[in-house]
């Protein structure tokens, strides 16, 4: 027992470090005031708590949580397939291929999008195909659309879903999947009663990584959206980089992160419950 | 009426992994409600063969027969027989009563029936009271006897256990063999099992195959296999045994009583000397044989004793180890040979030390002729 509070001491450190205080600071200025020029005014307001319930950024919150959840099954259902293929490569095949998956982290993500801009824009190869399959006459207008802005998503984030998968995957016991073949299980009921419900860890994990960091992304609806499609995560950095509002960008940010902790809570409670 | 099939029968079965032959051309009948072990080491094609009468493997040659029909190409969903894994392969996320009715809900049974037959089937490995409990609740012994139900429940026509009794530790092995003998002996449907182990092999089987790379060498009841084997890898396998190999110097005319058409041989054995032995008919001076002596077929005396055994070799106790019911020596001859001797152990006759004078001796007919 002792020994293992012992072995609390740096974890509780680190979360300090590196979580608390940064916490800290983004409670203490969304309960500051505005500058006439930008900057903190260090008294206490809750104007920028007030501002949150505009209809407008109820909007915007609700939009950023339907395209998160979008973009979470998009990734799940293409990551699935993915993930158990390289679970099931014989053991030796099977780090190339993760490997393969984590390439595109080698390069940063904005390349990565310009190089999305260049496939979708209207001058692009996706158009040049499609015209050449005579499928369409006219270039279509793929870039800056709400579609842009999903293909981007799922994108960035599909190696987030794939890794967790993979990783819960690569330790199942494929001797279950034998034993449920050998009692009467077709190959469907046999991956619905077991495969499935075994890797639902690896689904969960990747579930809370690609919706979390879905929300909070700002990047890839500028880029790919044209800065059409204003998302929590736009909205938050508009109020630090450009209006220079902290205190109501430090509100809309922790805002978000209620609304995320109280998803996770309630997801949490009914897999208990399940 | 009993079926007139054998539960399982397997003809000319050949099974390639890449450039590896795991099953070549094995031919097997198991009979109905026969106790049938597959022995070998790991990589002789044991497990692989298990599997394809499961239906996990199919094979690239030959037919895979269950109560007479061809399954060899028939996926495992839709084979009259259930398999108990290796290390059970219990349903983690499933309460033991659902782990058991799995079969029965898949097969469409009326949710009546599978709560009854899982029900039932628990009795019969008395763990009704532990229903509710998960997998990782219980241990393995128990885990075993949920693997156990979870398969005969199902009433198959043969029963697949994979290793049952490996993951057990060694009290619990023993237990569990006369649980299984006696469940097979209740349910009367054939079981099948692969495994390493010889002494589990001719604890639990009527019948053992024994195999080695990928075919088989043997097959006989325990006393057969352990008795007569057929081959110096079977001798060497199953038990211990003293493997001599020698010249034949001189057969005997037919003129003693020598057991069926076998004639007795003189036979030259380096570092141990003259011995005779039954060798097969046609047998002649000058060629090799393989002998298979096994120690608890040696009798050991002290130096200088009379003796009426035809086989007599002097030695010297070289190790002694002390089992309880047995005592198994190290006894090398004079000529240099190392020799295997178990004895009964007796406080009349006492432990034999290290360093003693000894003679061992040994009727003609223990020393076994086996195949090279």
């Amino acid at each position: 027992m002792s020994r293992h509070r012992r072995l609390d001491w740096p974890a509780l450190a680190w979360q300090s470090v590196f979580l608390g205080l940064p916490l800290a600071f983004i409670v203490a200025v969304s309960l500051a005031a505005r500058g006439p020029y930008g900057g903190v005014e260090w008294r206490l307001s809750l104007a920028a708590y007030g501002r949150l319930f505009d209809p407008l950024y109820f909007e915007v919150f609700a939009r950023s949580l339907a395209l998160a959840a979008l973009n979470t099954v998009v990734c799940a259902v293409l990551a699935y397939p993915l993930a158990y293929w390289i679970a099931r490569a014989p053991k030796r095949r099977q780090g190339p291929l993760i490997l393969l998956v984590l390439i595109p982290f080698w390069t940063n993500v904005l390349v990565r999008l310009y190089a999305w801009m260049f496939i979708l824009g209207r001058s692009g190869p996706l158009n040049a195909l499609l015209s050449a399959l005579g499928l369409t006459g006219e270039p279509v207008d793929l870039l800056f659309t709400r579609g842009a802005v999903i293909v981007g998503l799922v994108y960035e984030h599909l190696p987030f879903m794939v890794l967790p998968l993979y990783a819960t995957l690569e330790k199942l016991d494929w001797a279950l999947v034998d034993a449920a073949q050998d009692l009467y299980a077709t190959p469907a009921q046999a991956f619905r009663r077991v495969t499935l419900p075994l890797s639902r860890p690896g689904l969960t994990a990747g579930s809370i990584l690609v919706f979390v960091w879905t929300l909070g992304d700002f990047v890839t609806p500028d880029i790919l959206g044209g800065s059409k499609l204003v998302m929590a995560g736009n909205l938050i950095h508009q109020q630090y980089l450009v209006l220079r509002d902290w205190p109501f960008g430090s509100a809309l940010s922790l805002a978000l992160m209620a609304v995320v902790a109280g998803g996770l809570a309630l997801s949490r409670r009914q897999e208990a419950r399940a | 009426m009993p079926s007139p099939a054998p539960s399982v029968e397997l003809k000319g079965v050949l099974k390639r992994f890449g450039q590896t032959t795991a099953v070549d051309r094995v031919d097997l009948t198991i009979g109905d409600g026969e106790f049938f072990a597959l022995l070998g080491p790991s990589g002789c094609g044991k497990t692989t063969l298990l599997r394809m009468i499961a239906g996990f493997e199919f094979p690239d040659e030959g037919e895979v027969l269950v109560e007479g029909r061809d399954v060899a190409r028939v996926p495992p969903n839709e084979r009259p027989v259930n398999m108990v894994f290796q290390h059970y392969a219990l349903f983690p996320h499933m309460t033991v009563k659902d782990n058991v009715a799995f079969g029965l809900r898949m097969k469409r049974l009326s949710e009546d029936q599978v709560q009854e037959r899982a029900a039932e089937g628990l009795r019969t490995v008395r763990l009704d009271a532990l229903a509710g409990r998960y997998p990782h609740q219980l241990s393995g012994g128990q885990q075993q006897r949920v693997a156990l139900a979870r398969a005969l429940v199902n009433e198959p026509e043969v029963l697949l256990l994979d290793e049952p009794l490996a993951a057990l530790d060694e009290r619990l092995r023993q237990d569990m063999r006369v649980e299984l003998k006696a469940l097979q002996a209740k349910v009367g449907i054939s079981f099948v099992f692969v495994t390493h182990d010889q002494e589990e092999a001719l604890a639990l089987a009527d019948r053992i195959a024994v195999m080695r790379g990928g075919r088989i060498e043997q097959i006989g009841t325990p006393q057969e296999v352990y008795e007569n084997p057929a081959s110096r890898f079977v001798a060497d396998f199953v038990g211990v045994s003293n493997l001599l190999v020698g010249k034949v110097a001189e057969v005997e005319p037919l003129l003693v009583s020598a057991p069926g058409t076998a004639r007795r041989a003189v036979i030259d054995v380096p570092e141990l000397g003259r011995m005779t032995a039954y060798l097969a008919e046609g047998v002649r001076p000058g060629e090799e044989t393989t002998l298979c002596l096994r120690p608890e077929r040696i009798h050991i005396a002290s130096d200088g004793v009379e003796n009426e055994l035809e086989n007599r070799v002097p030695g010297l106790v070289e190790s002694t180890v002390f089992l309880g019911g047995e005592v198994r020596y190290r006894v090398r001859t004079a000529g240099g040979r190392a020799l295997e001797v178990h004895e009964q152990s007796s406080p009349l006759r006492g432990v034999r030390r290290p360093g003693e004078r000894v003679l061992v001796q040994w009727r003609d007919e223990d020393a076994r002729p086996v195949r090279p």
